[in-house]
């Protein structure tokens, strides 16, 4: 009886979240406020974790042994709660943005670095010898052969690195910066009155991870030339 | 200072850490267990019919990318606050590795592997519990171990609807702006996650059939049963001496805690964690791992963990709680120096293997 109550109230808040995304009943103003402020950490995020994570993806290909102290340090990073992230950063960078992109970006390493050297291992080393043969310089086989076509795993692991960007950026809004999270939070500090609120926020943060992650492999899929399969991703 | 600051409020509140790293643990096994029933159970019956198993590997993968705190926030209207919800959101999210590693792993099995044992007349449960299963266990237990780090480092976010655990101390530490407070959350709750990583690794190797193991890419060589005993034997450690017994002496009262040990004694708790931990994370090896003894190290830092808990027990030291953080940080650099002279030798190692790749490779 109790559990059909629950499921009932459930139900309800389900409803009232989706009625918040509606002008005029809701505040659909906050919401975009909100995922204005998602997708800028999401993209600061990425564009430190590319620029970070290729150069060491690439070098760890090149140099052979720091392969796995990269790799076993990225995944030690990615092992690390994201709660306690936060927790261990803030003593020393404090809240806001910065932490959060500075959290952010240390989890997206491990997939964007492991894709990159992955997809580079698996160019044909027939392709590289033909590239050398014709007289191209280490830096050119790079630029115009390798990264080409190891691009679709590298892409498979910012899609990745993407979706949990998006994830834990919920979470960063307990610490000072702005998220679809705030919803959350604000209806749990509310105290059980504004499941609306905790609801909305809910379905926004699934629903932009689930598109992001739709969207992404969609185009993943249309991108041209050779596909991860053929280059062994 | 900061850790100073921690290692004094430690001692000083060693209840409330316990407390919570005993709620922590509680809401992750519960939600473990159940997580690992349902996916095996639910993996092995979509692997039966057809039209289930793809319902299934869709819907995981959808699921799979929704995050945490969303799945915590739509039960929280389903559940209220407290413990109830947080182990259902870690049961959902700790489901689905499991079940999705399950699915895969029973479809990689070779048909022809199953249909010659369906023609040596097996039955069909024959089939599932001596071919399909042995094959695809490798599989099941990469899952189980995701599901055991996923579950265990979500626990933390029972802290925000008031389930208790290490998530509370880094929420309490941060609203009272004590930076101390959450580092004493933080940290364990980092470490549990690398101790379920490695625990749970080496359960991996340790059920993958010899058969199936691939020599050069299993890297989790990590010395056989005993390394896995020792790491396993951490956890009796931490329920049966750092973890209060609640007692409910009348019904309704306020549960007394029971440490059973001296207050002294308490503070050797954490050093007797870390050692433990040390022993369990020590032997990191790469993929060309290197031929150290890793066993006998592993037996050591475990065997050390526990002479020193028999050295409190004996003697409640009085100098307990300075010696506790000499101790961790001792552990600590220990940890350093060794990881810093590994990764040299597997510098030189490599060096070795990469020159030789580059020959072969410069062979016609």
């Amino acid at each position: 009886m109790e559990f059909i109550q629950n499921l009932g109230e459930f139900l309800i808040s389900l409803r009232d979240g989706l009625l918040y995304y509606v002008p005029g009943v809701g505040r659909p103003d906050r919401v975009l406020e909100f995922l204005w402020g998602h997708l800028l950490i999401t993209f600061v995020t990425l564009v430190f974790a590319i620029a970070i994570s290729l150069p060491l993806g690439v070098l760890i290909t090149r140099v052979r042994a720091l392969y796995d102290p990269v790799i076993k340090l990225t995944g030690m990073l990615y092992t690390v709660p994201s709660l306690a992230m936060f927790g261990l950063l803030i003593p020393l960078v404090g809240i806001g943005f910065t932490p959060s992109v500075i959290a952010l970006t240390l989890y997206s390493l491990l997939a964007i670095v492991r894709n990159t050297a992955v997809g580079i291992d698996g160019v044909d080393p027939a392709i590289i010898e033909a590239a050398r043969g014709m007289g191209m310089t280490r830096r050119s086989i790079l630029l115009q052969v390798e990264l080409p076509l190891a691009l679709p795993v590298i892409f498979a692991g910012v899609r990745i690195a993407v979706v949990s960007t998006i994830s834990l950026a919920t979470l960063a809004s307990y610490f000072g910066a702005s998220s679809l999270g705030k919803l959350i939070f604000e209806g749990i500090a509310a105290g059980g009155g504004r499941n609306d609120k905790v609801a909305a926020g809910a379905i926004g943060a699934a629903l932009l991870a689930i598109l992001f992650d739709t969207a992404i492999s969609k185009l993943e899929r249309s991108l041209p030339g050779v596909t991860s399969k053929q280059v062994g991703g | 200072m900061l850790f100073q600051a921690m290692w004094a409020y430690f001692i000083e509140r060693s209840q409330d850490f316990t407390v919570a790293l005993s709620q922590h643990l509680q809401i992750t096994f519960t939600a473990l267990v159940v997580a690992v029933g349902l996916g095996v159970f639910l993996g092995v019956a979509g692997s039966r019919v057809g039209w289930l198993q793809k319902v299934l590997l869709n819907v995981g993968k959808i699921c799979n990318t929704i995050p945490f705190l969303a799945v915590l926030a739509l039960a929280l209207p389903l559940l209220g606050i407290g413990r109830p919800p947080t182990v259902l959101a870690l049961t959902f999210v700790g489901t689905l590795p499991v079940l999705i590693n399950t699915l895969v792993g029973i479809q990689q099995v070779d048909a022809n592997i199953t249909e010659a044992a369906r023609g040596m007349g097996m039955s069909e449960i024959d089939v599932l519990l001596k071919v399909e299963l042995p094959v695809a266990i490798a599989v099941i237990m990469a899952g189980i171990r995701t599901s055991a780090v996923v579950i265990v480092a979500s626990t933390t976010f029972g802290g925000f609807i008031g389930a208790g655990g290490l998530g509370d101390l880094i929420l309490r530490g941060h609203q009272l702006a004590r930076d101390h407070v959450m580092l004493l959350g933080a940290i364990p709750a980092t470490m549990l996650a690398f101790y379920f990583e490695e625990t749970f690794g080496r359960l991996e190797t340790w059920v993958t059939p010899k058969g199936l193991k691939v020599d050069n890419s299993d890297y989790r060589q990590r010395g056989g049963l005993i390394g896995l005993l020792c790491s396993v034997a951490v956890l009796p450690l931490l329920f049966g001496v750092l973890l209060p017994w609640e007692i409910q002496s009348v019904p309704g009262s306020d549960p007394v805690i029971l440490t059973g040990l001296h207050a002294d004694y308490r503070s050797l708790g954490l050093p007797v964690l870390v050692l433990g931990l040390v022993a369990t994370l020590w032997p990191r090896r790469g993929e060309n791992g290197n031929p150290w003894p890793i066993t006998p190290i592993t037996f050591a830092a475990a065997a050390a963990a526990f002479g020193w808990l028999a050295i409190g027990l004996a003697t409640r030291l009085q100098q307990a709680p300075s010696i506790g953080l000499s101790v961790l940080i001792g552990a600590v650099l220990s940890i350093a120096v060794i990881t810093g002279i590994e990764l040299v030798v597997s510098y030189y190692r490599h060096r070795a293997t990469a020159d030789i790749v580059k020959l072969r490779a410069a062979a016609p």
